[in-house]
């Protein structure tokens, strides 16, 4: 028994039999059909599977952005999956910082108001936001960035700043969708470090990738296919 | 709110056109509901800039003589003083006796004409409020043959010097001493007098005599003011009407078969609340509820552009609103945030509105169109900025609020997918503000249309005589009129002077009404209202005025004078005679009947009618009298050479009466003058007709900017597949040339109700045209769909695969 709390204790994420299904007027799609999912803490998982096989959707209901239309989802513990988007949000906020491939930075802002907004909605004192902001911006090599906007970096920049921005409020979970796609392989190797690093000093990534390269990076792959988990090893398994 | 003012900032200078189209909007907006606003705070505040304005009425009375009801803005001159003795709740009074004629000032070698001459009893400086300049007001009037000026007439006569002592005289030789200067009246004075002779004249003094006083009852002469208690309610006054009048009136009454009441006016009710005769212009309280309308419609239309550009972006900024929620931005935050931007603009908007103000009122005829003298005045009166600033705050609650809720309510998912059908779900909403918008303009201009058709109809009516090249000069002055026969010939030996006549009212003035006794149809003498004017010789034919029966007064015949009369077919019509010539007028008889002719406005009916001949006999007229009785001389010129006639005119005229400058006016620019009120408001609802489609315009312009970029893909799939440009046009302007079409629908019947109302103001009117809505419907869709195809042109006729490429 307590064996079993110390091992729940650990997880970070566990689901049993999730489900996604997309109404329109006429047509009913699956997009998740019971998926279980086990993560540890401290793990670094990439999820793998052609276009449509519900990767992206399963990182939305992983990153509390999307509800599930079945099934359970615990989140430390917490059995999440009826809750609304105002439940959500703070748990989000607290936990989760988001990495996407198309940066999703806003634009009328500067690298540092960027990456200080997530701060900002978590009512960070500003005289904490500045050295903080300031730190993490140091450790993305983007420092001397800072008063740029997004539109005057390079992709590969403005990726370090949107990876700042997941990591700035310290969260245990970075989910991180297709964070090379729209990279050139040098500057995605330099994103791929980054979070190899993270994820040494800690922090929990699951990571959504089409590239068998950068899937390496993780100590776990889960394959999707037509909304269920076909495979699950550790990549040096597989390429075994 | 910091952070959202330089987001907004940032986002002015990306998305230009975006910013300029809602600062441009709501800017205009803001400014011509600023301007309509100073112009109904100054028609609401009349006189209340006076200390005592609560405390202080005016008598305005009514006289009904054998049934006929006539009421007056002047009184007596001797209720006043005969209020205050019989009654202890009038603590004071105030006469203003109106010089109903402009007055030829004489000082040293200078001489001017001047309106707004009054006399005053001496306490005016008391009971009124005044700045004054020079002189000490409780003296100034307290001696005959003072006078008080305005600033205006002091520096018109004497520069910046200081005139206390100077000598002006008047055209009757009578010196006045000038005792003080006070600043010219505020433009929102009713009674705006510039200069005040002193009451205190033996002349027109009070007779002590209580019988003599009491014949006086029954004239008016006076403007008269009472001091009240601040609380005193009118309709006590009533009491004090009926008292006064049984006590000191009623028999005279009886004898004359007349009754008279009186009641009181606050004095700031005199300009908006009163409909009597003999008094100032007063304002027009349904044009300003007019005018309110436009102020709130204009704005209206601003902020729904506001709305409708703001909730066009949704897909736009639905990937920034969901990642803001992603990072953790609550719905509150985000509320404010777009709230926030909204106030930007509408404070940034406000600045532009008021620097359009000040623009427009001193670059443009504004203030001449609405007959004020309007100035934005910020620094002295912190109040008004006060209000400015809830004004653009208002604004921006007012279009940003809807828009906030919006764009908040995006689910953070949004951020994540790129699909475009997020901004779908605005579009009925838009759809339905866009309708109004057009339903505002057409209606405006469908307004503006039948009011220039009215006008047109106005200057084109056949008005029963001949207003084309007939020049009027005014005759001072009994010496000059006694000499008027001997001018008339002089004047005639000019070849392009065709005829030259004289008259005591010019067409248009009021005339005189009275109660006489004409003869009935069936020989009874009984007394009928009638309306007369005093014409010289030659006056039909110099008026083209068409005999229909019976001849003209004739020279030859001095027994026409007092015993002829000119009737018009109205006045046959209501004696019911059969023959009219020869029937008994008073101590006349009519000799000649006239087809009916607009002598008056055509907003007043035809009504019976007399001309009869001059009494040349001024005998009985005092000497200082003589020089201010008046006379209209009328002189029809070929208009083969107007240049010449005039300057023989002015020759002849100047050579007859050196004393006075030539002043002359022709006959069509002064019947004009009658609908002066009416043009000026046609041209104000043009112009905010003009503003309006404008700035909906400018939102649809913004409108179809996203529409096109949302629709860009699909645009491409049409023209691969072999639409041509003007399909596209009409496919991306179809469903806002049928809102123009319902807008224009509701317009018509709309602006149908309020026109009717506006022509029953006219007894002669144009019927209403539907043709007119037609007209105003097109416009506004041609309008529409240019600005549509300007905005959809480029991405219609461009290469298609640049569409495609687009996703």
């Amino acid at each position: 028994m307590a064996n079993r709390e110390w091992e729940q204790s650990m997880m970070i994420i566990e689901t049993e039999n999730l489900k996604k299904l997309y109404r329109t007027e006429e047509v009913e799609t699956t997009a998740l059909d019971g998926v279980n999912i086990k993560i540890n803490e401290g793990e670094f998982v990439s999820i793998m599977g052609p276009s449509g096989c519900g990767k992206s959707t399963l990182m939305h209901l992983l990153g509390l952005i999307d509800n599930p239309s079945g099934g359970v989802y615990k989140f430390q513990g917490e059995d999440v999956a009826g809750y609304s988007e105002r439940q959500r949000a703070p748990l989000r906020k607290a936990n989760i910082g988001f990495v996407f491939q198309s940066f999703n930075l806003i634009d009328e802002l500067t690298v540092f108001e960027n990456v200080e907004l997530p701060m900002i909605y978590n009512k960070t004192p500003a005289s904490e936001r500045k050295p903080r902001v300031e730190a993490v911006l140091e450790k993305m090599n983007m420092a001397h960035r800072m008063n740029h906007f997004p539109l005057q970096l390079s992709g590969g920049q403005q990726q370090r700043v949107a990876v700042a921005r997941a990591i700035v409020n310290n969260p245990n979970l970075i989910l991180a969708d297709e964070p090379t796609g729209n990279l050139d392989s040098e500057h995605g190797e330099e994103v791929m470090k980054i979070l190899v690093h993270l994820n040494e000093e800690g922090t929990t990534i699951i990571m959504v990738t089409h590239s068998e390269e950068n899937a390496a990076y993780g100590a776990r792959v889960i394959r999707l296919l037509d909304g269920r988990i076909v495979a699950e090893n550790s990549p040096e398994k597989e390429y075994a | 709110m910091g952070s959202s003012i330089t987001i907004t900032l940032r986002k002015l200078y990306r998305e230009k056109l975006y910013a300029l189209i809602n600062v441009a909007g709501l800017s205009l907006g803001i400014a011509c509901c600023l301007i309509l606003a100073l112009y109904l705070r100054s028609e609401l505040t009349y006189d209340q800039y006076h200390v005592n304005h609560k405390k202080i009425f005016r008598v305005v009375n009514e006289f009904n003589v054998n049934g006929k009801v006539d009421s007056f803005g002047i009184t007596s001159s001797v209720l006043g003083q005969m209020l205050k003795e019989e009654y202890p709740e009038v603590q004071d009074y105030v006469r203003l006796r109106p010089i109903q004629q402009k007055i030829l000032y004489h000082y040293e070698d200078k001489a001017f004409y001047w309106d707004n001459v009054y006399f005053a009893d001496e306490n005016l400086f008391k009971v009124f409020t005044h700045d004054i300049i020079y002189g000490d007001p409780e003296t100034a009037l307290k001696e005959p043959n003072t006078a008080a000026v305005n600033q205006s007439f002091a520096r018109t006569f004497f520069g910046d010097e200081n005139p206390i002592g100077k000598v002006i005289t008047g055209d009757n030789g009578v010196p006045n001493t000038i005792t003080l200067v006070f600043a010219d009246l505020p433009e929102n004075s009713h009674i705006r007098y510039e200069v005040i002779g002193s009451y205190n004249n033996p002349q027109l003094k009070i007779p002590e005599n209580v019988t003599a006083r009491k014949q006086q009852l029954m004239g008016v002469n006076d403007y008269t003011f009472l001091v009240m208690d601040e609380n005193y309610n009118v309709d006590d006054f009533k009491r004090i009407s009926t008292e006064f009048f049984d006590r000191n009136m009623a028999a005279q009454g009886k004898q004359l078969n007349a009754t008279w009441r009186a009641w009181l006016q606050p004095l700031k009710d005199m300009h908006l609340y009163s409909d009597v005769a003999y008094d100032e212009p007063t304002g027009n309280l349904y044009a300003l509820y007019g005018f309110a309308a436009v102020a709130v419609f204009i704005l209206a239309v601003a902020c729904i552009n506001y709305i409708n550009l703001a909730t066009a972006r949704y897909a736009r900024r639905a990937r920034e609103v969901g990642m803001r929620k992603i990072l953790g931005a609550g719905r509150g935050q985000l509320i404010a945030q777009f709230m926030g931007e909204a106030l930007c603009f509408s404070l940034i908007s406000l600045v532009a509105g008021i620097l359009i103000v000040e623009l427009a009122l001193t670059l443009t005829p504004i203030n001449h169109l609405l007959d004020t003298n309007l100035a934005l005045n910020l620094t002295g009166e912190p109040a008004l900025l006060g209000w400015l600033i809830a004004l653009g705050v208002g604004i921006g609650v007012i279009a940003g609020i809807y828009p906030a809720f919006y764009l908040s309510s995006v689910s953070p998912l949004s951020a994540l997918l790129s699909n475009r059908k997020a901004g779908i779900a605005g579009i009925r909403l838009r759809e339905v503000l866009v309708l109004a918008q057009f339903t505002i303009s057409v209606g405006v201009i469908a307004c503006t249309l039948l009011m220039a058709a009215q006008m047109r109809y106005v200057s084109n009516k056949a008005l029963g005589f001949n207003k084309d090249n007939r020049i009027i000069v005014t005759v001072r002055g009994v010496d000059l009129i006694e000499k008027l026969g001997v001018l008339k010939t002089e004047l005639e030996k000019y070849k392009g002077i065709l005829g030259v006549t004289a008259s005591d009212k010019l067409i248009g003035e009021d005339m005189p009404i009275n109660g006489i006794p004409i003869e009935t149809a069936n020989g009874q003498m009984e007394t009928t209202t009638i309306q007369h004017m005093s014409v010289a010789d030659d006056y039909l034919e110099v008026m083209g005025l068409e005999l229909v029966e019976g001849r003209d007064f004739s020279k030859k015949l001095l027994t026409d004078v007092g015993t002829s009369f000119v009737v018009n077919e109205t006045l046959v019509r209501k004696m019911g005679w059969d023959k009219a010539i020869g029937k008994r007028l008073q101590t006349g008889r009519v000799i000649g009947v006239i087809k009916d002719f607009h002598y008056a406005s055509l907003h007043t009916e035809i009504a019976p009618y007399a001309l009869h001949p001059f009494n040349d006999n001024f005998d009985n007229i005092p000497q200082n009298i003589r020089p201010y009785i008046l006379r209209h001389m009328i002189v029809n010129i070929s208009g083969e050479d107007i240049r010449g006639a005039l300057g023989f005119l002015e020759d002849t005229f100047t050579a007859f009466d050196p004393k006075h400058p030539f002043e002359f006016k022709f006959l069509d620019d002064s019947l004009n003058e009658l609908y002066l009120s009416e043009q000026r408001l046609m041209e104000l609802t043009g112009i905010f007709a003009g503003i309006c489609i404008f700035i909906a315009c400018l939102g649809l312009f913004g409108l179809a900017a996203f529409t096109t970029e949302q629709r860009t893909k699909e645009i491409g799939i049409r023209k691969v597949l072999g639409a041509s440009a003007a399909q596209i046009i009409l496919l991306l302007s179809k469903n806002i040339l049928a809102l123009v079409v319902i807008g224009a629908v509701i317009a018509s019947l709309a602006s149908w109700y309020v026109m009717m109302q506006w022509l029953t103001g006219f007894a002669y009117h144009t019927e209403i045209n539907p043709l007119v809505f037609l007209l105003a419907a097109a416009l506004a869709a041609a309008v529409a769909y240019i600005t549509l195809a300007l905005q959809s042109f480029k991405t219609a006729s461009a290469n298609p695969v640049l569409a495609l490429r687009y996703e």
